[in-house]
């Protein structure tokens, strides 16, 4: 009896050891910050940065990995596609984090009011950012601006496309004045009010609204009231980790300390990222290189020689690919050659070997040398003053009003900041009929911007995609008959479709089998 | 001088409780006391001998044997049963000349008075004690009458399975009435009439053995324990039952059945062993814990049974600790009526172990036994030759669209050449030693009874190959110590402390054995291991050589400790009652060092990426849970009325997993060792982490309690009509305070029909059959707590800021109104004897339906998170049972037959919307469907021309959404001219039905045999990736079933066209019954021969018992052979006991081997 006594009691009501609970939380302004730091997580990943390439024909991914973004990329896909379900699920993930934070900051008592307008406004950038990626993919989607219910979630419906890019080109507009020009150093990578801004003009370049791209453009170009930016003189050491937080960025997924990616081993030579080539250039990137004189390789006047065709090319070439004969310095700081023409030796990064780049090129921007374990903590840059010229250049010119002084406000520097130097290359040439002058601002859209993910929303909204997407995907020219060549010997490394229907993705299988309100899928799926 | 040892003896035993049938099989001379009372005559008062032991048999749950000339003894008025047994026996006995002697724990002997001096004499009087010379007297006393001639005087011993002597064994001439019983020392002295007679040896609780008498004059026999019999007392919760008694679904598993097999654990042990416990494996490494399923699959959350080792909730890893050699037996509790008095943990059944103790009485014996095998695999997969390879690859690549990969001349080269060996079957079809040791010492003093214990296990890995230094091989070690000690410390109490101590170390590789054996398996044969300089190759498309990994890469250490102590303490402070305290207490706690080191690889492995840092992780963990349990029991009869009350409190304490643990990586400078002034504290990124000693990671423990109170009430009525009622009535701390308390509550129902006067007939000419039914309510609290409280989750580096990762915050789901997740478990049951108790059959159908299940139910991903855990879905599973017993004899051989099959099938009744979950296959929780199964397109053979092509449906996921010949149709089930998600069927489900196990034992002479087979009747599992596929996801994987690959030449072909590209082949892999293999499967668990060195050579050495056997471990397996060419082992799953896609190893075939074991052991006892 003794024993039951000192046995018998032990408490029901035992302490939570292991979690907080949410009695306890909403309370100071560090609880804000925390849950905004989340919301953060689902603004943007590198998966999505560097894999989004393949959807485009800018690159080519070998494998079914990053859920299976190169079926999508060449037409082999429907509504139970990995990337097309999980991008869904990432982005309605990240609102619903943005709407908890949004409608219980107010519970937190003595917050700073700017800090509070801050934190706010970064909150519903990051929704609206996520409504953006949304409505690109599916098209209508539902705009979810509250937590929302299981029930409310099971029947919502889809709300189309304008009026879900007008919410988010108004949310970017309303925020505006409460996000800070500049961040303390400690804040750094938050987002700024030229983030909004930016981010807008590059909402309305997908509505064609060009007076509007304009308008916000010359926000950031002409007036140093929303900070001041400028073109980082070394285009080849943009894209490292010394180069971070430099004037020309205006908004960059940041990772560093122990928030790390190890993207660079999917698409550096298997000699250095060790580990097979997946992700690689294709040889329609690498032609819209101009020659160093700005002519275009199809340009009989261009002096592109097909026996040497890395000579006299675009130095971002050099800078952003790696081709037969270019160096890389390794992980281990041993100079490597790369030769990828079949028969090379050795034979590890020739397209005959099955590790190796099936294109016979291979991506070198962001390769961060830095990187311990392959992990890097460079910052993947989402939006940086350079696609702004640009965007002001393109909307310039679709306005018909397209000079010089934009011309060379845009174009020529950066130009001559990626290394041109010939007078044929930098100046203005009023000769061009506004067609042509597109031609000109989108291949230097596409070059300047390559492997930075942004090329597959300018082929959707530059409605290029049954030409750009269809048919095959090459690589190098090479002279043996046992690879699969098109006729002047370029190797075709796959075959794309592309239908009507894949100008959107379907919306994915599982939320239709949730929410049957979703439907009808989008045409033709 | 007359010594009344009588010509005839005729030993009856009555059983415990109520009088019944006797188990032993000569019914011409043991007759039952029950038998020769109708069943309809009332109870008389205690007058004759027989009924007033009868009481006391009741009474004291103790046995009699006595001659049967004395069962109608009268005895005097005054023969009450009170006091003690020893009081009352020895107040009764004496005024009729008789006294008794104990002669086991059990068991009384009743003898005439004269007859104990005038034996006690003899024995005094003759140095060598033999029983001949008390036969002796006993012919010269029978002549003086003669009644009748006996011929041939036999004398001889009769010894137990261990060879201690065995008093009070009947030996009757068969035919005759002429028999005879061993003394104290198993002796014995019998006349019989000729050579041709045969001697009829029983003892209730040992197999009847029969020998022919021949030419000797001295038979010494080992009786051997009957299984069947000896497991009647079955262990219940709390409590012990005859399984005559039984009206629930118990299975009791004697140690006998595994006992001298190479199993590592507890999980080998038992499986096959009790119809419907399912085990499962998904990990073959030595040293890991398998899945285990009572009655199928009823959750979403856990489907653990509840596991007990005296008492003592150990979990599933108590399995892998316990000492296989320790038990004593195995109760699996199945039914609702069983298993409710464990109320809110027992939804999956529970498996109670008892650990074996001193026999009171017993002399000191020293038991070891050693057992030695070699282990290799299974089965394995076969490559095919490397210029195979080379041209099947290219045959791939060119119907992928891109070139060739070897030349002509490459191959022919290959050819010429020969292939290298195969690094999968370098790697694991090695031969590891297996060693297990055990030794035993049992005995008692006048009061105290002890078993101690201590046993080795070392289990060599198979991956310590030719490759693998010596001081670098793998292992798992296991010691074992027991100490078990009973102690009646004075009348009315007794105490048992029962410790046990196990300490395993588990030394394997650091790295993935899944990511491993994948390189090794896709390595062709175009590689050799090392190079011509010695260096291990790196083939292409891999990043490292699997064997420098293994004998370089370092290793990983686990230390585990597990200390399991109890304290029981019994009082009997009144007659009937009983009262019981225990205090128990499971600790454990574990070391691990994971050591990867840096090493490198001949520069010209260019792509090759071995660890570029030394790195250290230190860990240390531990659970406790501690019990403390007290009931009382009371037991009486009252005429035809038997009773017993149960009532009981218990409290359970856990804290789980509280951790501390460190890592430290070596950036820069080259330091094995790590030693002072290194540059060890860095993480992977270069962040200094603190001083050496810093331990930077501390997990609290998770705390639970569980709380209750539980009762128990049998009722019998006249031997015929039986009844019990259970319940529990439970608190626990993971659930909201107002949803903690629960009542579970049973009750079962049993007829003897056989013991109904108007069934005489069908019991004497058929046997005894016994109808029963239960139903209950058990809980289900498999889940972790505070799922009422929306908690708060902070982790470190959702994001970075300025390069510092910043603390991000996520909130939980919650749902406070979560209750207890509850099954209602129905089961009708008829346990049979037949044919004179030569077969005995059970049979039980459970119908178990389990409502409230735990489930987050699919939401759309618009939601932005998951659904809170909810009492939420309904799941029903039905399913039978048959065990059959079946003991022979023939001629000198006698045999024990058991076979057990069972069958179960879940059906989801309530899920809500349907869940398509998987992301290498799908499978789909649906209502109306059993849980997980597979949700597949049906596959309809290969498309062989272009003919076939313009019929075929538009498949979107094709590459170009265009298939060609060779290529796998699939059905358009809606026939819209599009395969898509709308076309799949819910194909198969991957849980084993038809499950059994057969048992075949013989023994002749001093030779035994044992075959055990196990089995599974029907499952499907859906493979994908290295196993199955050529060339999956690019990477070099071909073997010799691939050959079997279509071509416009080979239209029949098993395999579609071989392709080399993830893109071209995504038609062909799309899931699909394609890779639905059937993998049904028969399997030799067990082989053994042995045999028993005879005594007069061993006692010269001191030894009483000296057995060497042959034993073998999965000898051969039967399985279709589709399934079977593909070399891999069919007892793997990917599922666990939830059946939730857990683990990719086994679905890709990637996992360590199973093995088999050839192996020989010994077993001595001095």
């Amino acid at each position: 009896m003794l024993i039951a006594a000192m046995f018998a009691c032990e408490d029901l009501d035992q302490p939570i050891t292991r979690e907080f609970t949410e009695t306890s939380y909403w309370r100071t302004e560090q609880d804000a910050v925390d849950a905004l730091t989340s919301c953060y997580e689902n603004m943007f990943n590198s998966e999505y940065f560097f894999a989004d390439e393949a959807l485009s024909d800018n690159a080519y991914l070998k494998s079914d990995a990053f859920g299976g973004v190169s079926l999508i990329g060449n037409g082999s896909y429907d509504a139970r596609n990995g990337r097309v379900t999980g991008e869904w699920r990432y982005y309605y993930g990240g609102i619903r984090k943005c709407n908890l934070l949004l409608q219980n900051i107010d519970n937190i008592t003595g917050l700073d009011p700017q800090k509070k307008s801050r934190i706010i406004a970064e909150t519903r950038f990051i929704r609206a950012y996520a409504h953006f990626r949304l409505s690109t993919w599916y098209g209508d989607v539902p705009l979810v601006d509250k937590v929302l219910s299981l029930s409310e979630a099971r029947t919502i419906t889809r709300t189309p496309h304008a009026d879900v890019i007008a919410f988010v080109l108004d949310e970017l507009e309303i925020i505006q004045p409460d996000l800070p020009v500049t961040y303390a150093t400690t804040d750094r990578g938050r987002i700024t009010r030229a983030a909004a801004i930016g981010m807008r003009a590059r909402v309305n370049m997908v509505q064609n609204n060009w007076q509007a791209v304009v308008a916000d453009c010359e926000k950031l170009i002409n007036t140093t009231d929303n900070g001041s930016f400028s073109l980082y003189p070394d285009y080849k050491n943009l894209f490292t980790v010394e180069a971070e937080y430099n004037n020309e960025v205006i908004l960059d997924l940041q990772y560093g300390g122990s928030r790390l990616q190890s993207m660079q081993r999917f698409f550096l030579p298997q000699t250095v990222g060790k580990l097979r080539s997946n992700l690689v250039p294709t040889q329609a990137l690498v032609d819209d290189y101009t020659m160093l004189n700005g002519r275009h390789i199809d340009d009989p006047a261009s002096g592109f020689d097909e026996e040497n065709p890395f000579s006299n090319r675009d130095p971002r070439l050099e800078f952003t690919i790696l081709h037969h004969g270019s160096q890389i310095t390794d992980f281990d700081g041993v100079n490597q050659t790369i030769l990828t023409e079949p028969g090379s030796d050795p034979q590890t990064n020739t397209i005959e070997d099955q590790g190796a780049s099936a294109s016979g090129y291979y991506f070198q921007k962001y390769y961060d040398r830095s990187a311990v374990n392959y992990s890097s903590g460079v910052n993947l840059i989402m939006l940086r003053y350079a696609d702004v010229l640009l965007m002001y250049a393109e909307a310039k010119n679709e306005l018909n009003q397209m000079t010089a002084d934009v011309w060379d406000k845009t174009l020529r520097a950066i130009r001559a900041r990626a290394g041109f130097t010939d007078a044929s290359a930098l100046n203005f040439d009023g000769s061009l009929s506004q067609a042509d002058q597109r031609a000109v601002i989108r291949r230097e859209r596409r070059v300047e911007l390559a492997f930075e993910g942004l090329r597959i929303f300018d082929v959707r909204r530059w409605q290029i995609a049954e030409v750009v997407l269809n048919g095959p995907v090459k690589g190098i020219r090479v002279e043996s008959g046992q690879f699969p060549r098109d006729e002047n010997g370029y190797i075709i490394v796959e075959n794309r479709i592309f239908q009507p229907k894949h100008q959107l993705w379907p919306v994915p299988q599982y939320e239709l089998d949730q929410n049957p309100d979703l439907a009808p899928n989008n045409t033709g799926w | 001088m007359k010594i009344p040892i009588p010509k005839i003896l005729c030993y009856s035993l009555l059983l415990l409780f109520l009088v019944s049938r006797n188990t032993a099989a000569n019914s011409q001379v043991t007759a039952s006391l029950a038998k020769q009372r109708p069943a309809t005559q009332p109870r008389k008062s205690t007058k004759s001998l027989k009924d007033f032991l009868t009481t006391v048999e009741k009474k004291f749950k103790v046995y009699f044997t006595f001659e049967s000339s004395l069962k109608n003894t009268r005895i005097t008025s005054d023969a009450a049963v009170s006091g003690s047994l020893e009081e009352t026996l020895q107040r009764v006995l004496h005024p009729l000349n008789l006294r008794y002697e104990k002669v086991s724990d059990k068991y009384y002997a009743i003898f005439k008075t004269r007859a104990e001096t005038e034996e006690k004499k003899q024995r005094d009087n003759s140095p060598e004690n033999t029983p001949g010379n008390v036969a002796v007297q006993v012919q010269e006393n029978e002549t003086d009458q003669t009644i009748r001639i006996l011929l041939l005087r036999l004398t001889g011993k009769i010894t137990d399975e261990t060879g201690n002597p065995m008093p009070g064994v009947n030996i009757v001439e068969k035919g005759t009435s002429n028999g005879a019983v061993t003394d104290n020392t198993g002796k014995y002295a019998i006349e019989v009439q000729s050579e041709q007679s045969i001697l009829v040896i029983t003892f209730v609780g040992y197999n009847t053995v029969e020998e022919v008498v021949g030419s000797r004059t001295e038979i010494d026999i080992q009786i051997t324990p009957d299984v069947r019999t000896l497991s009647e007392v079955v262990v219940v919760g709390y409590s012990t039952q005859e399984r005559r008694n039984m009206t629930a679904a118990v299975n009791s598993i004697s140690p006998k059945e595994f006992e001298n097999r190479p199993v590592t654990n507890m999980f080998q042990a038992l499986q096959g062993l009790a119809p419907n416990l399912t085990i499962q494996q998904n990990i073959a490494e030595p040293g890991s814990v398998q899945t285990l399923n009572i009655r199928g699959v009823g959750s979403f959350t856990d489907n653990s049974p509840l596991i007990l080792v005296d008492g003592i909730v150990v979990g599933n890893l108590g399995l892998q600790y316990i000492n296989p050699n320790d038990v004593e037996s195995i109760s699996v509790l199945k039914d609702a009526a069983s298993s409710a008095i464990y109320g809110s943990q027992a939804a999956n059944g529970v498996i109670y172990i008892t650990t074996k103790s001193g026999k009171k009485e017993e002399k000191a014996s020293i038991q070891y036994s050693g057992i030695f095998g070699l282990q290799t695999p299974t089965t394995t997969p076969e490559a095919v030759e490397g210029w195979e390879f080379m041209t099947l690859k290219n045959e791939a690549l060119v119907n992928s669209g891109l070139p060739p990969q070897f030349t002509p001349q490459q191959i022919a080269a290959q050819r010429a050449q020969g292939s290298y060996p195969w690094a999968y079957e370098e790697m694991v079809n090695n031969v590891a030693p297996q060693l297990n040791q055990n030794l035993s010492i049992t005995g008692s003093g006048k009061n105290t009874s002890y078993l101690l214990s201590a046993g080795y296990l070392n289990q060599q890995s198979l991956f310590n190959g030719t490759y693998i230094p010596d001081d670098k091989r793998f292992y798992y070690k296991r010691y074992n110590f027991r100490s078990n000690i009973s102690s009646q410390v004075n009348k009315y109490i007794k105490t048992d402390v029962n410790l046990s101590y196990a300490n395993s170390v588990n030394r394997t590789h650091p790295f993935s054995t899944g990511i491993m054996m994948r390189d090794a398996m896709r390595t062709p044969r175009i590689y050799a291991i090392r190079d011509t300089t010695g260096n291990f190759v790196v083939p292409a498309l891999t990043s490292n050589s699997v064997f420098a990994q293994l004998s370089q890469g370092g290793y990983k250490l686990l230390n585990s400790n597990n200390l399991l102590a109890g304290l029981n303490v019994t009082v009997t402070p009144v007659e009937n009652l009983r009262v019981n305290f225990n205090t128990s207490a499971n600790y454990s706690f574990y070391n691990e060092d994971i050591q990867v080191r840096k090493f490198t690889y001949a520069p010209q492995y260019t792509t090759a990426s071995p660890p570029q840092f030394n790195e250290q992780r230190k860990s240390a963990w531990k659970d406790m849970t501690r019990t403390f349990f007290a009931t009382a029991e009371y037991e009486r009869t009252f005429g035809r009325h038997g009773a017993k009350v149960l009532g009981g409190y218990r409290s359970d304490h856990v804290e789980n997993f509280s951790m501390v643990s460190a890592f430290r990586v070596n950036g820069t400078v080259l330091d094995d060792q790590y030693s002072i002034g290194g540059d060890f504290n860095r993480d992977n990124t270069g962040t200094i982490l603190g001083n050496i000693a810093t331990y930077n990671n501390i997990v609290n423990p998770e705390l639970k309690t569980v709380n209750s109170i539980f009762g128990r009430v049998n009722y019998d009525y006249d031997d015929k009509y039986l009844a019990e009622v259970t319940w529990r009535y439970d608190g626990a701390s993971v659930l909201a305070p107002e949803n903690r308390w629960f009542f579970f509550p049973a009750f079962s129902v049993g007829w003897r029909m056989t013991n109904e006067a108007f069934l005489q007939t069908v019991r004497d000419h058929v046997g005894d059959i016994k109808l029963r039914y239960s139903l209950g309510q058990v809980g289900n609290s498999n889940i972790g707590g505070f799922n009422y409280l929306s908690r708060i989750n902070y982790a470190q580096g959702f994001y970075s800021f300025n390069n510092t990762p910043a603390q991000g915050t996520l909130f939980s789901t919650v749902n406070p109104e979560l209750e207890w997740e509850r099954s209602t478990m129905a089961n009708y049951g008829v346990d049979l004897d037949l044919l004179h108790n030569k077969v005995s059959a059970s049979f039980d159908y459970f119908d178990k339906v389990t409502d409230g299940i735990y489930f987050a139910p699919a939401v759309p991903g618009t939601l932005g998170q998951g659904s809170p855990i909810q009492n939420f879905a309904k799941v029903r599973n039905v399913g039978w049972e048959l065990s059959i017993n079946w003991k022979p004899v023939t001629g000198p051989v006698s045999h024990n037959v058991s076979l057990n099959l069972a069958d179960n099938t879940n059906k989801v009744i309530k899920v809500g919307q349907e869940q398509i979950l998987g992301f290498d296959f799908n499978y789909i929780i649906k209502e109306g469907f059993p849980i997980s199964a597979y949700y597949l397109y049906k596959s309809d053979g290969l498309y062989q021309n272009l003919e076939d092509l313009e019929t075929a449906p538009t498949v979107p996921f094709a590459y170009n959404q265009a298939v060609n010949p060779g290529d796998v149709r699939y059905v358009d089930k809606n026939e819209d001219g599009i395969i898509d998600g709308n076309d799949r069927y819910i194909l198969g489900n991957p849980f084993p039905r038809y499950t059994f196990g057969i048992n075949y034992t013989a023994t002749w002479n001093d030779f035994d045999f044992q075959m055990f087979w196990q089995g599974v009747g029907k499952r499907v599992q859906y493979l994908r990736g290295d196993i199955v596929e050529a060339f999956h996801n690019n990477e070099e994987h071909l073997f010799v079933q691939h050959k079997d690959r279509w071509t416009p030449t080979n239209p029949d072909a098993s395999y579609p066209r071989l392709t080399a590209s993830t893109a071209v082949n995504a038609n062909n892999t799309a899931y699909s019954d394609y890779w639905l293999f059937d993998t049904k499967y028969v399997r030799l668990k067990n082989l053994q021969v042995g045999y028993s060195l005879p005594r007069q050579w061993i006692n010269k050495a001191g030894m009483q018992h000296l057995r060497i056997y042959f034993s073998a471990q999965n000898l051969l397996t039967f399985a279709p052979k589709r399934f079977s060419r593909l070399g891999m082992d069919p007892e793997f799953t990917q599922f666990d006991n939830k059946l939730s896609f857990s683990n990719y190893d086994p679905i890709a075939g990637r996992n360590y081997p199973n093995n088999r074991i050839i192996s020989a052991g010994v077993d001595v006892k001095f």
